[in-house]
């Protein structure tokens, strides 16, 4: 975690406390660095598409796309029976982001010396197999939903769309469950993973247990303190996380029945093992998660087509390493 | 003599000592701070810092985001000093002609200026991405039918027309003040030996307002080069990134990207710049109004 080296002049070990075995331990690798147990992630979150599962059921899609034919004919069918299939919003890094680490996700797990080739500048975005299907998937979005207006689609608006019911998909993530919940507390919605190939046996839902993590300041005068509390924490995390926060700890042993339907569906997702672990975007270069915006929106609008879109993201992917 | 003098500059010294101490404390010392770090790696929290010279003045001449948010900014202050000031003056001309709707239209046309810039920023993007459209839906007007903000070119002169919208009515307040003390019996009395009314205004009232024009040139220049509220409220930069303003650029630089070093370097590269436009206007202007 790039963050986490930025910060580990001033972190405590975590290594040696009680609860450390109580935590999973694909969060226990997200917040180490060096050996040391320098973060302790409290939440695991997941990035997929939002479904409303309603109005799945009006255009008559009885099974969720595994692969990306099955995407575009379940946008076929809304798209028929009047419905808005999707409603991206690029306007801000953040959603693009989450976009393109998709592409990183797939392309890790099916060939992950391609990626490699591209921290050492050996490749370019172009050298990706799994590029092409990324800008069909891409195209799903925006042609099946707001086109070129997704540039300018604020994420507040499409909160209060998809909590209406006037969309059916929307690329996002379990963190949204509450905001969406708040708009429109019946909501019948679900999480399914972004599934970028033909072969439904390698989509997987990008699942992240190290967004939001805690830290503890080494020189504190409240050393004793923090550590104490950071173990009261763990305890009652099904408490404090699951009933008041709808967050999922990567905790053994917490009851998470009580969360909204996307964190059980992620759960599912995890327990048929059918999650990448991170969403792919994990060793970026800092600075390079802004930079994307711009060559990403340029596509998007038609300025640039996908090679050129591929080349101006590899540039300023470069430009960031060093 | 002296000990008057003395005692003179003993209350000087109180009356603008405590300015002149907030001053010191809050623009200057950061200022120095920040000097020093530009000439560092410092990332805004590494205790690991290390002094690389002028590695990161170099860097900023070859950051094309960078350039390219001076080529918009510069753009936009051009077209919004030359659009705020020909219909700043032209509404001043119109209202000084004592209308009897005056206090009524000044009211009007001076309105737009006590809405804050980010305020404006999200009611213009509401209109051009969500109003405009449907209208244009309505009645079938094609121009209206896109989306103003998806297209550089046509976000660039929608900004420009916002922030005229804006900022218009002060420089028209200021026209007018300054015609106002334009002697009325000056321009009779040309009228009387048979000038007319262009002829009035080229050689009588301009010049006699040369002052009202160094002001207004002078805010809207500099409000120009340092815009930074409608590109982050109305745009957040966009479409891909064409209206970044360089406020916004260091911004971003600094604080999303965590590149404090380079981004207080490009801050006073800007600052130098800012500095010495705004010396060339003033001196400029100053020359001629004698």
């Amino acid at each position: 975690m790039d963050t986490l080296s930025e910060w580990k002049d001033y972190l405590y070990d975590l290594s040696d406390e009680s609860w450390v075995d109580v935590v999973y331990d694909s969060a226990k690798t997200a917040g180490t660095l060096d050996g040391q147990l320098l973060a302790l992630p409290y939440s695991s979150e997941a990035c997929g598409i939002i479904y409303n599962k309603d109005l799945f059921e009006q255009a008559g899609i009885t099974e969720i796309p595994d692969t990306l034919t099955e995407l575009e004919e379940a946008c076929k069918k809304l798209e028929d029976a009047g419905i808005q299939a999707f409603g991206e919003t690029y306007m801000v890094y953040g959603f693009a982001m989450h976009a393109l680490s998709a592409e990183f996700a797939y392309e890790l797990e099916l060939n992950p010396d391609v990626v490699e080739g591209l921290y050492n500048k050996e490749n370019s975005l172009n050298d990706f197999s799994i590029t092409e299907n990324w800008y069909k998937y891409i195209d799903l979005t925006l042609d099946y939903g707001l086109g070129k207006n997704s540039i300018t689609y604020s994420a507040d608006d499409q909160i209060a769309d998809f909590a209406a019911g006037k969309i059916a998909m929307i690329k996002q993530g379990t963190w949204l469950a509450d905001s969406i919940l708040k708009t429109n507390p019946d909501i019948n919605f679900g999480l399914m993973a972004i599934p970028l190939t033909d072969n439904e046996e390698e989509t997987k839902l990008m699942v992240s247990s190290a967004t939001n993590v805690l830290c503890v300041y080494k020189d504190s005068e409240n050393l004793d303190a923090a550590l104490y509390f950071i173990q009261w924490f763990v305890e009652n995390a099904e408490t404090y996380l699951v009933e008041l926060g709808d967050i999922a700890p990567p905790f053994e042993g917490v009851d998470t029945s009580s969360l909204s339907a996307l964190n059980q569906d992620m759960n599912q997702y995890i327990s048929d093992n059918k999650a990448f672990d991170g969403f792919g975007m994990e060793d970026w270069p800092t600075g390079f998660t802004e930079d994307l915006l711009a060559p990403i929106q340029a596509y998007c609008a038609g300025q640039a087509d996908a090679e050129a879109t591929n080349e101006a993201l590899t540039e300023k992917f470069y430009t960031r390493l060093d | 003599m002296k000990d008057k003098k003395v005692k003179d500059n003993i209350i000087y010294f109180i009356f603008t000592g405590g300015a002149m101490a907030v001053f010191l404390c809050f623009v200057i010392y950061p200022m120095l701070i920040g000097l020093r770090n530009s000439f560092t790696d410092y990332d805004g929290i590494s205790l690991n810092v290390n002094w690389v010279g002028l590695k990161n003045y170099i860097a900023v001449f070859q950051n094309k985001d960078f350039l390219s948010s001076i080529s918009f900014t510069v753009r936009y202050t051009i077209v919004t000093i030359i659009l705020s000031n020909v219909i700043g003056l032209a509404l001043a001309l119109a209202l000084n002609m004592k209308l009897k709707t005056q206090s009524i239209l000044r009211a009007a046309f001076f309105t737009p200026m006590m809405i804050g810039a980010v305020t404006v920023g999200f009611l213009w993007r509401f209109i051009f991405t969500n109003f405009f459209p449907y209208l244009g839906n309505l009645f079938g007007i094609e121009m209206l039918k896109n989306n103003i903000l998806t297209n550089a070119t046509s976000t660039f002169w929608g900004i420009c027309f916002i922030e005229v919208w804006h900022g218009v009515g002060y420089m028209m307040l200021i026209y007018l003040a300054g015609l106002q003390s334009v002697p009325a019996d000056v321009l009779e009395s040309a009228a009387i030996d048979g000038t007319n009314s262009w002829q009035r205004f080229r050689h009588i009232t301009l010049p006699l307002i040369r002052s009202s024009c160094t002001i207004c040139m002078f805010l809207t220049l500099v409000n120009g080069l340092k815009v930074f509220d409608l590109p982050y409220s109305l745009t957040s930069g966009g479409p891909y990134g064409s209206t970044q303003s360089i406020a916004y650029n260091i911004y971003m630089e600094a604080f999303s990207r965590s590149n404090y070093s380079l981004a207080t370097a490009e801050s006073f590269v800007f600052c130098i710049i800012v500095g010495i436009v705004a010396l060339i206007q003033t001196k400029v202007m100053n020359g001629e109004e004698d």
